[in-house]
């Protein structure tokens, strides 16, 4: 079912002239100013920097007559207020880039350079905390070249991770390369409670550790 | 192709630069995509750090919208949602299925059992401040949050008992309010909520 559009929303975009439009706008700031004060905090480091994009979010969103809050309606689907504070993430970032310029190309990893990435920055360490990897052990465990043999287990973690489903490689990247909490994972990956994602993540390190074990790791 | 090289081929999902629409996370969020969407979406943000960022902002500040306006609704929308989950069935899973099954976590999360005391809405008295709640069997572990208006967590405790007190050390201020509720860990992977309950901190 398609959610109604918010009544402030509605009486905003529907304003038959200006006082109309003043009056509405007032009312949209009053149930959304929190929020939309909240997203420039988050995305800001200082007071006034918050404020700067506070302000630049109001102007974007009254800009063309409310283009970017008309285009809400066009899809639908979702709150409202999560819509929103998407929609003015992103204007606080186009604010930063407008004042400092975008990041050097190269500085973030992308596509599956980024999945590597983080599979070697820190699923390995995912599996020596949760699982214990230091107390698995393969063939090459008498290698001299501990260097080489720990690229191995990357490599075969890499491996095992990519053949877990979406939602599960996603459950680990926000965990262990986001480092976001599992009470704020629970909503992200469509879970209603933190037990919910501690027993989803309990599960895919044991689909994790099963793996590696078939791929000729064995407990020590 | 986006920065990411993924083919962008639906524009509900994807803007003109490559990143998710915000339309698609807000519907994403609420679960109102389609298996095929929630795929594409899945698979962007594996690869997308400031999707999955826009993500966490959108389900944390979205929910205290969220929240607030669930409280204002009150009974009416909590007993859509129980007959929701009644209307929709028991589900149950597979702990060797390795593929979500939301419409079952959903609907064993929604499973509800009484919270006994401060009733909703109450105005209490900080240095009688004690939540108490229903058993739901023996071997329940119960883990209590508290949060403040904004929907910050401001306290939580876990609790194999069906009552906390508030220590001592935990400074709620007077004259606000502030929500808990309490979820159950029950056995065979199942869990339960008393459900958001609102106090008032007397003056």
């Amino acid at each position: 079912m398609t959610p109604p559009v918010p009544r402030q929303l509605a009486e905003l975009l529907n304003a038959p002239h200006a006082a109309a439009r003043n009056g509405a706008w007032d009312a949209f700031m009053g149930e959304y100013s929190k929020l939309l004060l909240r997203t420039a905090q988050r995305a800001s480091s200082s007071r006034d920097d918050a404020m700067d994009r506070y302000i630049f979010i109001l102007e974007q969103l009254q800009e063309d007559d409310f283009r970017r809050l008309r285009a809400f309606t066009a899809d639908g689907r979702g709150k409202f207020t999560t819509w929103l504070v998407v929609v003015a993430r992103r204007l606080c970032v186009d604010h930063h880039r407008s004042k400092y310029g975008r990041p050097q190309a190269g500085h973030e990893p992308t596509g599956a350079n980024s999945v590597a990435h983080a599979a070697r920055r820190n699923l390995l360490d995912l599996i020596a905390n949760e699982i214990d990897v230091d107390g698995l052990e393969d063939e090459g465990s008498l290698h001299p070249d501990a260097e080489l043999l720990s690229a191995e287990r990357r490599q075969t973690l890499t491996a095992a991770v990519a053949e877990l489903g979406l939602g599960d490689q996603l459950l680990l990247t926000l965990r262990f390369e986001d480092d976001i909490s599992v009470e704020k994972i629970a909503p992200m990956i469509g879970l209603q409670s933190r037990f919910q994602v501690h027993r989803r993540l309990r599960h895919v390190l044991e689909q994790l550790r099963r793996k590696l074990i078939d791929r000729g790791m064995t407990e020590s | 192709m986006n920065d990411n090289g993924q083919q962008l081929s639906d524009p509900m999902v994807f803007t003109e630069t490559g990143h998710l629409t915000p339309e698609m996370i807000a519907a994403y969020l609420g679960q109102e995509v389609s298996g095929e969407e929630r795929q594409a979406v899945q698979q962007h943000l594996l690869t997308c750090k400031e999707c999955r960022v826009d993500l966490a902002e959108a389900s944390e500040l979205g929910a205290v919208g969220r929240r607030v306006r669930w409280l204002a609704v009150g009974l009416p929308a909590a007993a859509a949602a129980v007959l929701a989950v009644v209307l929709l069935g028991p589900a149950t899973r597979d702990a060797t299925d390795d593929t979500p099954v939301l419409r079952g976590e959903q609907a064993e999360g929604t499973a509800r059992f009484k919270a006994v005391s401060p009733v909703d809405g109450a105005e209490v008295s900080l240095d009688s401040l004690v939540f108490r709640w229903r058993s739901e069997g023996t071997g329940v572990h119960y883990l209590l949050t508290l949060t403040d208006e904004n929907g910050d967590v401001f306290w939580t405790a876990g609790t194999s008992d069906t009552s906390l007190a508030l220590p001592l050390e935990v400074g709620l201020a007077t004259g606000q309010r502030y929500f808990w509720y309490v979820d159950a860990l029950l056995e065979g992977a199942r869990s339960s909520t008393t459900g958001v309950r609102e106090i008032l901190i007397q003056p």
